[in-house]
């Protein structure tokens, strides 16, 4: 393959000799295998390639998986990381949306997204749906791009409007300022950052703003993402919308959880896309994962971290949790039954495609990223297999899944670039992103009546959902 | 003249009973915790900067089988039927004494790592008496706090039959195990009903309260585990305060009552739990009964050795649990039912009581063993830190953990294990690796067809 050493343009870059996880059907798992990157992109994969003039990262103890896909992350509050560690959907809602939302300035928004992404890239995690709705004027969502774009992540900035017209079901959103950034700030398909319409859907929002909210970003050419079918309040959101014909394959519905078997059933007619949060919608009460409904009807759901105001951003928990809350409700069929559970259904190789292809397919992205396949990006995570809890390599995709963590998180990169390096971010000045959380924390504390650190502010206030 | 390190402002997280966390100073003196506070000078210490980092006791891993560590991962898409009939069946009889010692110090290397400062090593494949010093010397070199808990033979394992619990034990109790004060101590781990004939049932826990070793025993497990197992032990007298009662996830109410008005104690593995199929963790069913319940990681042939994900993954199958009750009944819960200081306490305190260890462990109060990790509150997972509770319960991972003190001596320095050799523990595993699973043809097991249909 000496024909390897020609013309592409850009940089070269050649992992050598690691265990390969490409999650790509035709080329699988290779024990020692090599993925050449010229640019951004991925120009081969095999074993023993024969490239000249490449830089080497050496594969030596290492596995490589392809990124992380998150389609589902409030970013904008990071910094008040654990506070609603606590805290039911209610508490949640009616607190951080209600009080905490209207006291942030840009630069809590920048400080908030800034960190949750770096958190991301540090856990492997590629690219982030920045799910933003408390932009409350145009410059918290220049301030919130900014922050995206500044990170090095693949991201899309889903534009989730004000936080005003959340727990105000009536309340019309103005999407002008979504016109602007388009023009301004993304207009090609080829940026690391992209956008979105977060729109509060029919659990939310009454019917008439909802149709106008999905005529906003269709009028934009933008995918359409909601949380629907979490929650005790939840009413048959994806039915709603059918009835008005807003589904699509452009849409992703986040949790599912409560939505009844003809609505997952219109989901997968449709081609829309699904976000599970396994975590935090059994800590939070949104419900259980729906994950036997969801592949019942043909869907394949992609994987997500919600809120980091109760949970850590990296997808290894995410995937374990998965695993062990579908494998409970499973298995506890089977000994009800009075049978023991004779296979498992969900395997780890599922969970990791949850958390990387089909959350690639969840943006739309398929063809770009979510494995390693030649001419897609070199969106990439090295995690060390030389660190105790992964030794001896064994059975590297379930040890991916059910074992490794961010201490095993060597290097990653996005579109080919090394956004972190033997276990350290690059180019990124970490005592500012800290300093900057830190004065953001204190400020929107001290912003807030009865807030505190600590970890013993439970909030009890109301917070409106759509009314049936 | 005695060693003092001074742990210097730092979240603490004592986990003392009704402690909030305050921001102060730790005072270790040669192997014991000397002060708690906000410390004024202390002179002669050496000074660890635990400014914007988090100290909380050492983690406490309740059940842990680290013999079979030199296996990571190999479990994790298997059933509890399919773990006993290829580890049990096929990969248990190929452990030589060397793998046993290789698979217990890679186990407690990794738990020390992840900041366990305690395990409960449920060592349930001792086939002779190397193997079982092997697994002590083991404990001894990874230099952690262990209860070697003595358990059947594979042989027994297999046969499940009345075979009394083997006498080697009590060569143990009367030499290296004579002490209940060491940093290793020793323990018994008896099959009991779901695992053997009623003949063994009086002899091992006999054995057990005759040479004053404390219990451990595996109980509702699937669908063995519904047929009265609690009843029977009851029947025979032999519940009780000195025993720690693995898993319970398939016991009655009744029988949790039992335990309770018995004063016995209690192990969870809900992660381990829900993915075998032992049945719907008792987590909270314990919890409202009174009986103390510790956390535990039990295989890390299923899943990884780390009390953060334990901790998370536990607290969202008790949670979850309870919101779908709840939405079951057209509510929604005003309030969680399990909080992560709850959670927190099954990993540190509640566990050093399920293994009879919170009079010298499990908190940090002054008298008490210096059992203590250092979280670094400064990587991008944690900061800002708000709540040091729930970022050490929710929030942190194995990367966090800075310093590891095990009785007062640095097991772990700036993220690095000292003194332990990990090359000769890591060189070790891979050869006992090598020779567990030479000639199986292990593509079935790692690649199992999944049940998806898209």
């Amino acid at each position: 393959m000496s024909g390897l050493t020609a013309t592409q343009g850009g940089s070269r870059l050649l992992i050598k000799g690691a265990w390969v996880i490409t999650l790509d059907t035709d080329l699988g798992d290779l024990p020692r295998g090599d993925v050449l990157i010229v640019g951004s992109k991925i120009a081969a994969v095999g074993r023993s390639l024969d490239v000249a003039d490449a830089e080497i990262i050496d594969g030596t103890d290492r596995i490589v998986i392809p990124g992380f896909v998150d389609t589902h992350r409030h970013l904008w509050q990071t910094q008040l990381r654990g506070i609603a560690a606590d805290w039911t959907l209610m508490q949640y809602l009616s607190t951080i949306l209600g009080h905490v939302a209207p006291a942030f300035t840009p630069e809590d928004t920048y400080a908030g997204n800034l960190l949750g992404v770096l958190e991301g890239l540090d856990a492997g995690i590629t690219t982030m749906v920045d799910w933003s709705h408390a932009l409350n004027t145009p410059a918290h969502a220049d301030a919130a791009f900014d922050a995206l774009a500044d990170s090095g992540a693949r991201a899309v900035l889903a534009h989730g409007n004000t936080s005003a017209i959340w727990g105000a079901p009536d309340a019309v959103a103005d999407w002008s300022d979504l016109a602007r950034l388009q023009n301004e700030r993304a207009n090609s398909d080829d940026q690391l950052v992209t956008l979105a319409v977060a729109a509060r859907g029919p659990d939310y929002a009454n019917m008439d703003v909802t149709v106008a909210d999905w005529k906003a970003a269709r009028d934009l050419g933008l995918r359409v993402t909601l949380h629907a079918g979490a929650g005790a309040f939840t009413q048959r959101p994806v039915a709603t919308l059918n009835e008005r014909g807003l589904l699509g394959p452009d849409v992703t519905y986040a949790h599912c959880c409560r939505l009844h078997d003809d609505e997952v059933q219109m989901i997968a007619d449709t081609g829309g896309s699904v976000s599970i949060a396994t975590e935090v919608e059994m800590h939070m009460g949104h419900g259980y994962p729906p994950l036997a409904k969801l592949w019942g009807a043909g869907i394949r759901p992609s994987l997500s971290i919600d809120v980091c105001t109760g949970i850590g951003g990296d997808m290894f928990t995410a995937m374990r949790a998965t695993l062990a809350a579908q494998r409970a409700m499973e298995n506890e069929d089977h000994l009800n039954h009075g049978t023991d559970p004779e296979r498992l259904e969900l395997t780890s190789r599922d969970v990791l495609q949850f958390a990387t292809i089909d959350g690639a397919r969840a943006c739309g992205f398929d063809s770009k990223i979510g494995s390693i396949t030649p001419g897609k990006e070199a969106d990439l995570v090295l995690l060390r297999t030389d660190v105790l809890n992964l030794h001896p390599v064994n059975n590297p995709v379930a040890q991916v899944a059910l074992a490794a963590s961010t201490v095993n998180v060597d290097t990653v990169l996005v579109g080919g670039r090394v956004v972190k390096r033997e276990g350290h971010l690059v180019d990124v000045d970490v005592a500012r992103v800290r300093r900057l959380a830190d004065e953001s924390r204190d400020r929107l504390i001290a912003a807030v009546p009865g807030a505190r650190v600590g970890g013993d502010w439970t909030p009890n206030t109301r917070f409106a959902v759509a009314e049936a | 003249m005695s060693s003092r390190t001074l742990l210097k402002g730092g979240w603490v997280v004592t986990m003392a009973a009704g402690e909030a966390p305050f921001v102060g100073d730790v005072l270790i003196e040669d192997e014991v915790i000397a002060a708690v506070g906000r410390l004024d000078a202390v002179e002669d210490a050496a000074i660890v900067d635990a400014r914007r980092h988090i100290v909380l006791p050492g983690f406490i891993d309740s059940h842990r089988h680290t013999w079979q560590s030199a296996l990571p991962g190999i479990a994790c898409d298997w059933t509890l039927a399919q773990y006993f009939a290829r580890i049990r069946g096929q990969l248990a009889p190929r452990f030589r004494p060397e793998d046993t010692y290789a698979g217990t110090l890679l186990g407690v290397a990794e738990a020390l790592d992840a900041g366990i400062t305690t395990v409960v090593d449920w060592s349930h494949n001792i086939n002779t008496p190397e193997d079982a010093d092997n697994a002590w010397q083991a404990l001894v070199d990874g230099g952690g706090r262990a209860i070697f808990s003595y358990g059947a033979s594979n042989a027994q394992a297999l046969a499940r039959d009345g075979s009394p619990h083997t006498r080697d034990v009590a060569r143990m109790r009367n030499g290296v195990g004579s002490s209940d004060s060491g940093r290793v101590t020793l323990g018994m781990a008896v099959r009991g009903p779901e695992f053997s004939e009623p003949d063994a049932w009086a002899h091992d826990w006999g054995l057990a309260r005759e040479l004053g070793l404390p219990v451990t025993v595996h109980v509702g497990d699937g669908l063995r585990g519904a047929n009265g197992t609690i009843f029977r032990l009851d029947e025979l007298g032999l519940l009780g305060a000195d025993t720690t009662f693995v898993h319970c996830s398939m016991l009655s109410d009744e029988e949790l009552d039992r335990i309770a008005a018995t004063g016995g104690r209690a192990s969870v593995s809900p992660e381990v739990e829900a993915n075998m199929g032992h049945g719907t963790p008792a987590t909270g069913r314990l919890r409202e009964r009174g009986i103390v319940t510790g956390l535990s990681s039990d295989v890390c042939t299923n899943v990884g050795g780390d009390m953060f994900a334990a901790m998370r993954v536990a607290l969202a199958l008790q949670r979850g649990a309870d919101h779908a009750a709840a939405h079951g009944r057209g509510q929604a819960l005003a309030d969680v039912t399990l909080t992560v200081r709850e959670i927190l306490e099954m990993a540190t305190i509640d566990s050093a009581a399920a293994c009879g260890l919170d009079d010298r462990i499990g908190s940090l109060e002054p008298g008490k063993q210096a059992d203590i990790v250092v979280l670094r509150g400064d990587t991008p997972g944690l900061v800002p830190l708000i709540d040091p509770v729930g970022a050490a319960a929710l929030a942190a991972g194995v990367h966090n953990v800075d310093t590891v003190f095990v009785a007062g001596r640095a097991v772990k320095r700036n993220g690095r294990l000292v003194d332990l050799d990990r090359t000769r523990v890591m060189d070790l595993a891979q050869r006992s690796h090598e020779h567990l699973l030479a000639g199986v043809n292990q593509e079935e097991w790692r690649t199992p067809a999944s049940g998806l249909r898209v």
